[in-house]
């Protein structure tokens, strides 16, 4: 009895991440899912934001259900884009999943203080990584309760 | 009848008349002329003839009273006498004394001085002979500036001089019991010595010693009187011995002021040199000091400059190497995954190596990110348990410790100031490295902790491989493998880190260890109060 088993559409995932690789990775990952879902990607993080914000090209786009945001970013890094998330009141709501390489316990002290929602680091073995964007769904997407979409 | 009367009358006063006149002449022998006498005797003495006495022998009341009238002159010629002496020695110590105070007690003023003591001395006890000298304060000989002086052409003793260097006979007696002597008789004195060949002989002797605050100054010696030498003598030398020994004592004052003067002008002259010397080569110094240090702090400022940069640049290479690293791996790990069954042996040795080289790189990566994490990334120290580090590590380490059958055993580790972070990651490499080179037999290892000094003495030692004393200073530079890749995986940066973090803490790290006898690790890390790193 899943929170979102009940909608419609398909699960929204937003993937900030810049490596090309990364992202196919990803994709990879989601193929193997069981819940429905559709996954965005921006490449920066000014992108990311006007996404966010349905600014210029983005005005279509769908608000996300879930943020996974990378912090190595161009142009404007990941924790400058956590950083206007969780100041908009209208996005502040969306669990954001920092997932980076840096094991730096700074990086993990600046990212919760900036009020992401859990901090992961990327897994180098192939298995692992898997395993992570597994258990990611399995929790943010099926045991946790998410707000209500669709509003504003 | 009246005739006879007048007869008788007649002869009556012729009688009478003869009476007064016999009667006279017996008071005039008797009495008129003593009294006379004695009234010349008067006059003579009240005319200052203290020698002149009356001196007669009758019985009678006006001899009684010349006798006393000569015993009267002559206790009057005897203090006359007494009060003369006393003028004259008194006369004779004012002169010593205003010689005294009036003489600048320069080097002369105690030669001088000792003729003049020595001549009053003479002059006030008639003496033919004698001499004055002080003691030298270094030496201790009696130095004599005089002998009496008509003499000294005569004397015949061959060695003349006036240095004694030893003490005899009458004189040594006084100077070595410090007391006066005073002899009329010095040849049956059991104290005298003799005289040498050739001196003068000696018939009378009065020698007294110059003490000042009891400290012997000096002598004042007279021999050969025409008459014996009194107490009264001996009383006036010693009041000139007194100013003597005052002379002598101001004498040596002087001369150490005088030297210490001489000493303290040459010392301060010496010093200013020395000082201004000294000062030159100070500027000197601090110049080239200076320089020095704006070199130093230049070159330090550089190095710290370019650590930094090299330990940015390690982060951060590490860092965004991981990035390019996960594809390689990831993507080889993909391909195996999804081609499974599909590619041929080749493909998969290809896809084998691709991913064990990436897993190697990665290992490399992480190692390289501790090291210069150590330095960049470091906690302030604080209060650390090494027991709840120890049991952190053995936590971590249970798999390896499962698998290898080891034994680890310890005894208690204290309290330290430390980064405990690194204190875990140094117990862990290093117990890692106990685990990892062990032998067939299942690893020992035993951890300890001592406190010597200032600083705590951990050590940890196993019954592994050992190492060759060759290698015991190159393990802990980075990079530096002892083994063979197939031997034992690892990047050779582990105990590198180790000393990175012992340095950081201030301590040493070192290894003692025979070949195939396993290792014992030491590190030390200093008692400190709360500050940080």
């Amino acid at each position: 009895m899943s929170s979102l088993t009940r909608t419609w559409r398909p699960v929204e995932i937003l993937l900030v991440e810049d490596n090309p690789g990364d992202v196919r990775l990803t994709q990879e990952a989601l193929k193997e899912s069981k819940i429905c879902n559709h996954l965005s990607v921006v490449t920066d993080g000014v992108e990311a934001v006007e996404y966010l914000r349905r600014e210029g090209r983005f005005a279509q786009a769908v608000r996300p259900d879930l943020i996974l945001l990378d912090l190595n970013l161009p142009r404007k890094n990941g924790r400058e884009v956590l950083a206007e998330i969780k100041e908009d009141q209208d996005l502040r709501h969306i669990p954001v999943v920092v997932l980076t390489i840096s094991q730096d316990e700074e990086d993990v002290i600046k990212a919760y203080n900036l009020h992401a929602n859990c901090y992961i680091i990327k897994p180098l073995d192939l298995n692992q990584f898997l395993k992570v964007v597994k258990s990611i769904e399995d929790f943010w997407l099926t045991i946790v309760k998410l707000p209500p979409t669709g509003e504003a | 009848m009246e005739k006879q009367v007048k007869i008788v009358n007649l002869s009556a006063w012729s009688i009478l008349f003869l009476t007064i006149v016999i009667n006279a002449f017996i008071l005039r022998r008797k009495i008129v002329r003593p009294l006379s006498h004695l009234e010349q005797g008067v006059a003579i003495i009240g005319a200052g003839n203290l020698d002149y006495r009356v001196g007669t022998a009758a019985p009678d009341e006006v001899g009684d009273l010349s006798r006393a009238f000569d015993a009267m002159a002559a206790n009057l010629q005897e203090k006359a006498a007494s009060l003369e002496w006393a003028a004259e020695s008194n006369a004779a110590l004012a002169e010593a004394s205003r010689q005294y105070l009036e003489k600048d007690p320069g080097e002369v003023f105690l030669d001088d001085f000792s003729h003049l003591i020595l001549e009053q001395a003479r002059s006030l006890t008639g003496s033919e002979l004698g001499y004055v000298g002080y003691l030298d304060q270094v030496t201790g000989f009696l130095i004599c500036p005089t002998l009496t002086r008509n003499i000294w052409e005569t004397c015949q003793v061959a060695d003349k001089t006036v240095v004694f260097k030893e003490f005899r006979g009458l004189w040594g007696w006084s100077l070595d019991n410090r007391q006066a002597v005073l002899t009329n008789d010095p040849g049956s004195d059991p104290r005298a010595a003799g005289t040498p060949p050739g001196h003068l002989a000696i018939n009378r002797f009065l020698a007294v010693p110059a003490l000042s605050e009891d400290r012997l100054m000096g002598q004042i010696a007279l021999a050969n009187a025409p008459r014996d030498y009194t107490p009264r003598d001996q009383a006036v030398v010693q009041r000139l011995a007194d100013l003597y020994a005052m002379a002598v004592h101001r004498q040596r004052t002087e001369a150490e002021l005088r030297l210490h003067r001489e000493h303290l002008e040459d010392l301060v002259v010496e010093r200013t040199a020395a000082v201004k010397t000294a000062n030159e080569q100070l500027e000197e110094e601090i110049l080239v000091r200076n320089r020095a240090e704006d070199e130093l702090k230049k070159t330090l400022a550089d190095l710290e400059r370019s650590n930094q940069e090299l330990e940015q640049f390690a982060y951060v290479a590490s860092h965004d190497l991981q990035e390019p690293l996960r594809m390689v791996s990831s993507y080889t790990q993909l391909l195996a995954r999804r081609y499974q069954g599909k590619l041929d042996a080749d493909a998969q040795d290809f896809i084998h190596y691709a991913v064990d080289g990436a897993e190697r790189m990665q290992r490399l990566i992480t190692d390289l990110l501790a090291f210069s994490r150590v330095g960049t990334r470091g906690k302030p120290f604080a209060p650390t348990d090494c027991e709840v580090v120890l049991a952190q590590v053995l936590d971590n380490l249970k798999m390896t410790v499962q698998e290898t059958g080891a034994v680890i055993t310890h005894d208690p580790l204290p309290p330290i100031m430390a980064d405990d972070s690194q204190m875990a990651q140094l117990f862990q490499n290093l117990m890692g490295n106990a685990l990892k080179f062990r032998r067939e037999a299942p690893p020992q290892i035993h951890l300890n902790a001592e406190f010597q000094g200032q600083e705590w003495r951990f050590s940890v030692r196993d019954n592994g491989i050992g190492i060759a004393p060759e290698f015991f200073d190159r393990i802990f530079i980075i990079f530096q493998r002892l083994h063979g890749r197939e031997e034992c995986t690892g990047t050779g940066i582990g105990l590198a880190v180790c000393k990175r973090i012992v340095d950081r803490h201030g301590g040493r790290i070192w290894v003692e260890s025979q070949k195939g006898a396993g290792s014992t690790f030491y590190f030390t890390i200093p008692v400190r109060g709360g500050k940080t790193a």
